[in-house]
């Protein structure tokens, strides 16, 4: 049958074994052991990030101190911070006058080394009593203790704000641990994301139904992230949400109801934060393989339904920008202010083949927490790298095997994917070259480009890795790899807050 | 005149497709026609690996020691319940309360035994567990 015009028309898609159904999932009795698992596992889940948000000094985490300040604008203002812009701000100086800047609260001054370039010596009289708002470079002016997170959309501080009024008579920093806890209920977002895109990819698979969300489950950054202040874990669940009902699109021929939820989704995380953007050619080039590019109307209407919601929600705050920046980022008022620091990382193809760029971003996946504080050793980075190698060896033989075996009609090795699996695995490598291409493109302009960025793609990363690792295991052994992935998850994390976390804040 | 009253012609049903990583092709080959018994679904490697597993955990929190890296100081043995009593003291002095304190220990302990409960089902989940072949969306 030729591509498909219609949903109505649209023939379903067989496979064996059940998908992810939340109706089937809560239901109390006769649990199968994946889901069982999966339910401890979000449990596990969120006693371990409670131990998170305690562990780690108050704001800590990395811009902790501007996202709190953001969100004090908001829920005390009724409005979004806005950025200096440096002439200006400099012309006023020079007149002797102190430019009213979105700064800092003067209260979070002791926790300056935490922020970026806020001049940081709160130990002198001096600056403790009245912290610093502006520095001297080569005799130019410059602010610092600026709100430099103000070009970030503001849906996070929204969300955060009843949270920020109902713990307002509470100290600083006991409101900011309260904060920090409301980050969790989006990191165990992300889990669930994982684990229903194993199971919608490959409905029937026990060990990817395990394995991948029980990786990102323990992933030491990405729960990092799910318990501090900061909008990047609304971003990740977000982007998670987006690559779920991507591939259910891929798998259903993108019904409306799917179109509408994903540009909604899409809307929502354009709000969060802006590398939301990289999903938009993704998502467009799914629903174009997947209905059959020469379907105009067919993709077309999907398209729509897709972009109708995602504009709605996201254009007053790209308007916003352009009115208040004259661009869409505020990235030139970023880069002009600092200037005095900044510098590219490098240039596109420089980075992209440079072997010390890859290993730091590694090394910012699984430690350098807060500002590349906590350093992991050698050894224990290459003791979680060389498993992701024979993963990503795995995956790349598969992909090679298996696609020349079906471009020329033989054979295909185990297991054999159908076409829109293809298609959906396809999708999620290209998501994951894209994310990291966006950090390489980043870095272009500002010297602090970070793994951070890739983070959003944690669920089709760690799918594809432990697809890779699948097919190298022999089934009989997959009980026990299983057994291992999830105990390896539990041990890196022990290992890390004994020998790092813990040590690194508190006097032995 | 063999024909079923209302019977109309059809074309063979087609095999089934495939699902990807749930291949019958990747599946091990029948090996035995009785129904599996609680034996089978319990095997004894899977028992001795949980529970090595378990009792190496447990030792190893309430046992083991950790070299501790802490900037430029020489790193030093310190035994792990130590370190995580020593967060808590801290946690102290930053001003959480005794019952958050007192909750973050009961979690900690809990974590324990919630990994010896997920150890358990991660080594027993089964594709046959999640696929009951034709269901849901056939």
């Amino acid at each position: 049958m030729a591509d498909v015009a219609e949903p109505g028309t649209v023939p379903p898609i067989r496979t064996t074994g059940h998908g992810f159904s939340p109706g089937r999932t809560l239901a109390l009795r006769g649990w199968p052991s994946v889901q069982r698992f999966f339910w401890l596992l979000l449990a596990l889940y969120v006693v371990k990030q409670c131990v998170f948000v305690f562990a780690f000094r108050p704001f800590s985490g990395h811009d902790e101190v501007a996202h709190l300040s953001y969100l004090q604008t908001v829920a005390t203002e009724w409005r979004v911070p806005v950025l200096p812009e440096l002439d200006e701000w400099r012309a006023a100086v020079r007149q002797g006058d102190e430019p009213a800047v979105d700064g800092f609260p003067d209260e979070l001054y002791p926790y300056c080394d935490y922020a970026l370039y806020w001049h940081c010596e709160p130990d002198k009289p001096q600056w403790a009593l009245n912290p610093p708002r502006m520095v001297t470079y080569l005799g130019d002016y410059y602010p610092t203790g600026y709100q430099y997170g103000a070009n970030h959309p503001p849906l996070y501080y929204v969300v955060m704000t009843p949270l920020y009024w109902a713990s307002d008579g509470l100290s600083p920093v006991a409101q900011h641990y309260l904060l920090r806890l409301a980050a969790i209920p989006f990191g165990m977002l992300t889990v669930a994301f994982a684990y229903g895109m194993s199971r919608v990819l490959f409905p029937a698979d026990a060990f990817l139904a395990v394995t991948v969300p029980a990786v990102v489950a323990f992933q030491p950054q990405i729960s990092y992230e799910a318990a501090m202040v900061n909008n990047d874990i609304v971003s990740i669940a977000l982007y998670s949400a987006i690559l779920f009902l991507m591939i259910l699109g891929i798998r259903d021929r993108f019904p409306y109801r799917v179109c509408l939820l994903l540009g909604t989704t899409l809307g929502l995380g354009l709000l969060t934060k802006s590398n939301s953007l990289s999903a938009i050619p993704l998502i467009a080039l799914a629903v174009l393989l997947s209905v059959g590019w020469r379907q105009v109307r067919a993709w077309l209407v999907r398209g729509s339904l897709i972009l109708l919601p995602a504009a709605v929600l996201a254009a007053p705050w790209y308007l916003f920008l352009y009115r208040t920046y004259g661009n869409l980022d505020g990235l030139d008022q970023i880069a002009a202010l600092q200037s005095y620091w900044n510098k590219p990382a490098g240039t596109f193809f420089g980075m992209l083949l440079s072997w010390d760029f890859i290993v730091m971003r590694f090394k910012e996946t699984w430690g350098e927490f807060g500002w590349r504080r906590i350093h992991l050793t050698s050894t224990l980075n290459w003791i979680i790298a060389l498993p992701m190698l024979v993963a990503f060896a795995g995956l790349i033989r598969y992909l090679i095997v298996a696609g020349v075996a079906r471009l020329t009609d033989r054979d295909e090795p185990s297991p054999r994917l159908e076409r829109w699996q293809w298609l959906g695995v396809g999708m999620l490598v290209l998501t994951c070259i894209v994310a990291y291409l966006a950090i390489i493109q980043f870095g272009t302009r500002f010297a602090l480009t970070q793994a951070r960025y890739f983070f959003p793609v944690v669920n089709a990363a760690a799918l594809l890795l432990l697809f890779g690792l699948r097919t190298l295991i022999p089934r009989a052994y997959h009980a026990y790899a299983q057994g291992a992935v999830f105990a390896s998850g539990v041990l890196l994390n022990l290992f890390l807050f004994t020998q790092y976390i813990i040590p690194h804040f508190i006097s032995l | 005149m063999g024909d079923s009253p209302g019977a109309t012609a059809t074309a063979p049903p087609e095999r089934p497709p495939s699902s990807g990583a749930n291949d019958a092709s990747d599946m091990p080959p029948a090996s035995a026609t009785r129904p599996p018994s609680a034996h089978d679904n319990r095997p004894r490697g899977l028992v001795i690996v949980w529970a090595a597993a378990v009792v190496g955990l447990v030792l190893y929190l309430l046992l083991g020691e950790v070299v501790t890296e802490a900037g430029s100081r020489p790193g030093r043995w310190v035994r792990i319940a130590t370190l995580w009593r020593r967060l808590l003291d801290d946690l102290a002095d930053a001003g959480i309360p005794a019952f958050v304190r007192f909750g973050l220990w009961v979690l900690l302990v809990l974590f324990v035994a919630g990994v010896a409960v997920g150890l358990w089902w991660a080594l027993r989940a089964t594709s046959d567990d999640v696929a009951a072949p034709g269901a849901e969306r056939a």
